[in-house]
């Protein structure tokens, strides 16, 4: 079985499985220490290419082009430095392997980019067909490898294929699968070389948490913000990134707090109008579906079904609400206090965003919640806005080794 | 009321009129059904704002016809069967509760509806299908067309096997005995197609005496290219066949059904009406303008089936146009509604996943 590899101005290439495998055992041959200055100035160079596009760039892009600008890098850099234990050296694992996920198509560039400063050799299984924003970026990045002479560096399609998994498996020393529990256990039967690493992404789903008493507070300006942002959170990749919220638990109670989380709740569809976001009719009625159906099993005190972009249902009890819909659906849930949502949290709960808090009582809920689940509390807006330290992996540190000097 | 419509010609209210006869008796049904069906009253108080003096037909509370898929609703408490939609494979059926009364009314509500096509009497019936479909229990929607229409039918006879292959011997038989007098051809659109139209050769059997009745899908013949047109003139062209009714008509509202007439379009009977709306802000569409199919009906009282949004586009061509007498509404319809790819962290199917045994 022969795989595409991707090379600059957008040329494929064939490369048959022999060839391919020569590469990647050629390619941990050579590598530098973590933050090699070269790695980080083609990294860099990323961002100067995203600062200089003209017309619309896509969120997902331009958040990119802040991520991978120079003082940033420096500051991952530092932050990494420092975590390093005195007396102890830290190394590239060798030759990492990325499975992105096929549909939020900024992933694999994170993942990619953390390894590649990390020193490591990589190869990536790129999904058949890029968008536009994101191939021009790879495009970028392949010609400056080229340029650097750097052949370590691997951007592959091959149709789904076990035998060609199993064998780049079995030459890298690390790996790291995005896409859920499904892929995970197509590939946890996949060895790596030398017993080497795997990172796993599965299945995960986010949630918010609003103080009602503060967002009733809200003038106008205010509330419109909070909307913007909570927009962003949701209808950046339909909802179904694993950081976008799909519920929506309220500290307050609902006669006192329901008109402005309504308000919120309109505002946050006229957010998705004007940027045209819009799911197929077959959708619309999904979710119409899905709402209805909570009121009949008596999940739902209210259903908000009217708004095109956002549907909602409001229950006045605690309770967890775990439908994820997706492409604008929202349950809404009444809490007394915010240590109520600590009984609430699940395993899968991934990215908790909220709003109105002080920052100590934040910190409080975290420490409180000791089981498994949970890798991220952050702000409302910043849901989508990828960390190195992602699902409770500090990347840069998976992928790097450490080596005791004495 | 329900009596009124059902005895007047299907198509003799002009809009206005049917309006005024519906509302109340549409008011009503949602009454009933919020008295006997709790998980009903819980929608229309979570997402209707509980029963009101609705004043318009389009103000009246429906519900999404994928909600039958969800959850078992019901308003009887002496359902005698139930229909299930015949569903992909891997989908969850509807399940539709059908009492005693309601197959009455359905029953009723076919007759009035046909009486115009087939007449008074009897016909002798084919049907284009297996007797395996009309099972006793839990029916599928082609099960339970084939079993309304053989009210008709002087005695049934089926055309195809128990693996839907053509008896061929069988139907040359039903055809050759028939010779001369009206008879009644009933099939989904699709069977139609390939079975009966593929089976037999130009000129092999002589239908100009039958009424042929058909419905189901497009989709399946759309794929294979065969328009409304196409279907017509083929089957004209190898069997003498003109008296062709194509009908719109879906398990969850088993009884009305939507026939073809003049013009090629379809028309709800008094009893029913039909109502467009715009997919997302769910607004009543203007006149020719296309949108998702919301279908009211005076049938179902074992089920809150009355009022459904369904998963079709269609648009309405005109109302009391005439053409044929016809007054009311006269729809077309263009398809099922696009389903969502949404785009997400986790591969929707694992694609990487290469079953074990075969490699």
């Amino acid at each position: 079985m022969n795989s595409m590899l991707f090379e600059a101005e957008g040329r494929r290439s064939d490369i048959s499985a022999h060839v391919l495998r020569a590469r990647i055992d050629a390619s941990r041959l050579s590598l530098p220490a973590p933050f090699d200055p070269d790695r980080v100035s083609l990294v860099a160079s990323i961002a100067d290419v995203i600062v200089r596009w003209k017309g619309d760039v896509a969120p997902g892009i331009k958040y990119l082009g802040f991520w991978t600008r120079r003082a940033a890098l420096r500051h991952l850099e530092r932050n990494f430095l420092e975590r390093c234990p005195a007396d102890t050296l830290s190394r590239p694992r060798g030759m990492v392997f990325h499975l992105p996920p096929k549909n939020v198509e900024t992933i694999f560039l994170y993942s990619w980019i953390l390894s590649y400063l990390a020193g490591n050799a990589n190869i990536v299984r790129m999904p058949q067909a890029v968008g536009g924003d994101v191939m021009r970026v790879l495009d970028r990045v392949i010609a400056a490898l080229d340029a650097a002479h750097d052949p370590s560096q691997m951007f592959v399609h091959y149709p789904a294929d076990n035998d060609l998994s199993e064998m780049i498996s079995a030459h890298s020393d690390a790996r790291v699968v995005w896409g859920g529990d499904a892929k995970i256990a197509t590939f946890e039967r996949m060895p790596l070389r030398n017993g080497g690493k795997s990172i796993w992404f599965g299945d995960r789903s986010s949630l918010c948490v609003l103080d009602g008493a503060v967002v009733a507070a809200l003038d106008g300006a205010g509330l419109a913000d909070l909307a913007q942002r909570f927009a962003n959170d949701i209808f950046l990749f339909d909802q179904m990134a694993c950081s976008s919220p799909h519920a929506l638990y309220v500290v307050g109670r609902a006669p006192e707090h329901l008109a402005a989380i309504k308000a919120l709740l309109d505002l946050i569809s006229q957010e998705a109008a004007g940027k045209g976001s819009a799911v197929a009719a077959g959708h619309q009625i999904a979710k119409m579906t899905a709402g209805f159906s909570a009121a009949a099993s008596g999940q739902a005190t209210e259903v908000l079904w009217r708004a095109p972009q956002l549907t909602s249902i409001i229950s006045e009890t605690a309770a967890r609400a775990d439908r994820s819909v997706g492409g604008g659906f929202l349950s809404v849930v009444f809490l007394n206090e915010l240590a109520g949502l600590n009984d609430l949290l699940r395993d899968k709960d991934q990215t908790i965003t909220h709003f109105g808090f002080a920052t100590s009582d934040i910190r409080r809920a975290a420490e409180r919640h000791l089981g498994p689940g949970v890798a991220r509390w952050t702000p409302v807006g910043l849901a989508l806005e990828f960390d190195s330290i992602w699902d409770g992996y500090d990347i840069l540190m998976e992928t790097t080794r450490l080596c005791r000097v004495g | 009321m329900f009596d009124r419509l059902l005895d007047s010609q299907p198509y003799s209210l002009r809009q206005v009129e049917k309006d005024a006869l519906l509302l109340p008796a549409l008011k009503d049904l949602t009454r009933f059904h919020y008295e006997r069906c709790q998980p009903y009253a819980q929608i229309v108080d979570a997402a209707w704002g509980g029963v009101q003096d609705w004043q318009g037909l389009s103000d009246v509370p429906f519900l999404p016809v994928q909600i039958f898929k969800e959850h078992a609703l019901t308003s009887t408490t002496a359902p005698s069967m139930i229909l299930q939609s015949s569903g992909t494979t891997g989908q969850t059926p509807s399940q539709i509760f059908v009492d005693s009364e309601t197959a009455e009314r359905q029953s009723r509500a076919l007759v009035s509806t046909l009486r115009p096509i087939l007449g008074d009497s009897r016909l002798p019936f084919l049907a284009i299908d297996t007797k395996d479909v009309i099972k006793p229990n839990n029916l599928t929607a082609r099960g339970a067309g084939v079993l309304g229409m053989m009210k008709f039918g002087a005695r049934a006879t089926f055309a195809l096997t128990s693996d839907l292959e053509m008896d061929e011997a069988t139907v040359r038989r039903f055809v050759e005995s028939n010779r001369g007098r009206p008879f009644l051809l009933f099939g989904f659109t699709f069977l139609v197609w390939t079975k009966l139209f593929g089976q037999f050769a130009n000129g092999e059997l002589d239908l100009s005496d039958a009424i042929l009745i058909h419905s189901g899908g497009w989709k399946k013949l759309e794929d294979q290219k065969v328009s409304s047109a196409v279907f017509r003139a083929s089957l004209r062209q190898r069997f003498n066949l003109t008296k062709i009714f194509n009908f719109y008509g879906f398990v969850e509202q088993i009884g009305s059904m939507f026939v073809e007439g003049p013009g090629g379009f379809l028309y709800p009977p008094n009893f029913t009406d039909v109502i467009v709306r715009r997919p997302g802000s769910w607004e009543v569409a203007e006149d020719g303008e296309e949108g998702v199919l919301q279908i009211l009906s005076l049938l179902p009282k074992s089920y809150p089936g009355h009022n459904v949004l369904t998963e079709d586009r269609g648009t309405i061509v005109t109302t009391d146009g005439g053409l044929g007498n016809r007054l009311g509404k006269a729809i077309s319809i263009a398809g099922r509604v696009a389903k969502a790819e949404l785009r997400g962290c986790s591969d929707v199917i694992a694609a990487e996943t290469v079953p074990q045994a075969t490699r």
